[in-house]
């Protein structure tokens, strides 16, 4: 386009000289300060004070039936996930529990080794080392090594090297002498393993069953190191309580790591839900077994099925929502068509007992025993069930995952 | 050129001096009345010396002028009052008159094209901008701003009969 043309009606498009006056002369005046705009300031807040009005009478009118539920995860199809007494320290019967555990027979190792994908060649070496599996210590096994990142989690050394930490962190004692070495060159007496045992049990000496609010718990990593869990609501620059705790060990090989929950205060959630089946029989239908992990820094709950009243019951336990990680499944029981889950019998730890007679489920709750100061020594010897005399006979067609705690001491 | 200071409402008289011409004929182009140009043009510099604002460079500055100057000329077409009102005979019978008898014909074409080329066609030829700044300005996208320059390019082509165009 002809770009002279433009340029010079551009020079022609002024202001008129009016304007420009009058714009002067309203520049020379001095500038109103804009009002504060108080009416918008004033609605707003007024809507708000109206929002959370309505809030809170809506909530304080909420019925008793509409109050919040708790979560769940529901396990499907596979019984292993319905895990009991899974810590090492559960309901201030510290040590005690994992002899109340329920043993697993050669039968339902061998069944439940199968089910995972061991061979009947690695089940033998397994089982001629002579460790004493229970169903707890089973799916805890199952259930790490299923968020394993290996390629093939279900191996003979990794379980023969959980069998080894099981036995040091809960009881302390010493490998069987027909143990023998592990594969890989790692002998049970391995040394970081037992290294951690030993400075796990030397902060519980410390301890001697009142845990501060700063602890969380502590476990055994991968690698056999303790790692102790520190609450973490205290100062992350305040290294005190660190160095105390490797002052205690006397070991500089103990990792730390925080978490939410100390385990005083899982301890109480745990008294709480003790008390439940006693107080609330609707409860006691669905609750099949509770106990805290350390590691996961919650009570894990393991419902038979799951209905509103205890969903409500656990929500104003844990309100909120993450101190009690409630699964639901059915509870494997050997004996298809003739459940009868052992509910009735939970002991504080979240140990579920078969039956009254069993002599290892009678709760040391004598004169000076508060049931977390009784050596493990003063119990009545375990009843080692026979691999005979109580296993049912073998469906051939029956599901494999349905291989449950079938110890039944009648 | 000399450097004024990029914070508004200093050197007021240096900043119009400058900018009034691009202010006021994007204000004519948009409304196509003297006297809501002159309206406009007031506004606009009234705007800028109470905005308080600080520009990054007279790029900046540009393109704030002629962003509010489109608004200010928005507002001021389409108030409910201009509306409503019949402009006295002497304000809406005032034309633009240009020197040259071709300057009042391209401009009167120019006025006939809608808003949406009116504009690009307005700030390329006229003020020079490039399809980049002017898609700022206009808050388009700059293959928008092709596409109205072209096709108000063949309209003006068309109603001047191919008249005043050297490309």
């Amino acid at each position: 386009m002809n770009k002279e043309l433009f340029s010079n009606m551009q020079k022609q498009m002024t202001p008129s000289p009016q304007a420009r006056a009058a714009l002067s002369e309203k520049l020379a005046q001095p500038v109103k300060k804009r009002p504060v705009p108080w009416k918008k300031y004033t609605a707003l807040a007024a809507c708000a004070a109206l929002m959370v009005g309505a809030f809170t009478v809506y909530q304080a009118g909420r019925p008793e039936g509409k109050t919040a539920l708790h979560s769940y995860v529901t396990v499907d199809g596979v019984t292993g996930y319905v895990q009991e007494n899974v810590t090492t320290a559960t309901g201030g019967s510290e040590g005690g529990d994992r002899d109340q555990d329920t043993g697993m027979t050669p039968e339902d190792l061998t069944a439940a080794m199968l089910d995972v994908g061991y061979t009947q060649e690695e089940i033998d070496e397994y089982q001629a080392i002579g460790y004493q599996m229970t169903w707890a210590s089973w799916w805890k096994f199952v259930h790490q090594q299923e968020n394993s990142e290996g390629a093939a989690p279900f191996n003979l050394e990794d379980l023969k090297l959980f069998s080894q930490k099981e036995l040091y962190v809960n009881t302390g004692a010493l490998p069987a002498p027909n143990t023998g070495d592990l594969p890989g060159g790692a002998y049970v007496g391995d040394v970081p393993v037992q290294m951690g045992a030993e400075d796990y049990q030397k902060l519980m000496d410390r301890f001697n069953g009142q845990y501060p609010d700063w602890y969380g718990g502590a476990y055994l990593d991968q690698s056999g190191r303790l790692v102790v869990q520190l609450v973490e609501d205290k100062d992350p620059g305040d290294k005190t309580l660190e160095l105390q705790v490797l002052d205690w060990t006397g070991s500089d090989n103990v990792m730390f790591s925080s978490c939410k929950y100390s385990l005083a205060q899982l301890h109480e959630l745990m008294d709480q839900l003790n008390a439940l089946p006693g107080t609330d029989p609707q409860c006691k239908e669905v609750m099949a077994g509770w106990g805290v992990d350390e590691e996961a820094n919650h009570i894990k709950l393991t419902l038979t099925q799951v209905n509103d009243h205890i969903l409500s019951v656990l929500a104003r336990l844990d309100p909120d929502d993450d101190a009690i990680y409630v699964q639901v499944g059915q509870r494997a029981t050997a004996d298809v068509g003739t459940e009868d889950p052992a509910v009735h019998h939970v002991m504080p730890g979240g140990a579920t007992v078969p039956d009254d007679e069993d002599l290892i489920a009678e709760e040391p709750w004598g004169d000076g025993l508060d049931g977390a100061h009784y050596d493990i020594r003063d119990l009545p010897e375990e009843r080692k069930p026979s691999a005979t005399d109580s296993a049912p006979e073998e469906n051939s067609s029956a599901d494999t995952s349905a291989f449950t705690p079938a110890y039944d001491p009648k | 050129m000399e450097a004024l200071p990029l914070r508004a409402g200093g050197e007021m008289d240096s900043v119009i001096d400058r900018y009034q011409d691009m202010v006021y004929g994007l204000a004519l182009t948009r409304t196509g009345n003297q006297a809501d140009a002159d309206d406009v043009f007031q506004e606009v510099f009234l705007a800028y010396c109470q905005c308080g604002k600080t520009f990054r460079d007279e790029e900046h500055r540009k393109a704030w002028l002629l962003r509010t100057t489109i608004n200010q000329s928005r507002r001021v077409t389409s108030s409910s009052w201009r509306q409503k009102t019949v402009p006295l005979s002497e304000r809406e019978d005032t034309p633009v008159q240009f020197r040259e008898p071709e300057e009042n014909q391209v401009w009167e074409a120019l006025q006939d094209l809608t808003e949406d080329y009116r504009l690009p066609i307005y700030l390329f030829y006229f003020q020079e901008l490039s399809t980049q700044e002017i898609a700022k300005v206009l808050a388009i996208r700059p293959g928008a701003v092709r596409m109205r320059l072209t096709r108000g390019r063949d309209q003006l082509r068309e109603m001047l009969k191919g008249a005043y165009f050297d490309e």
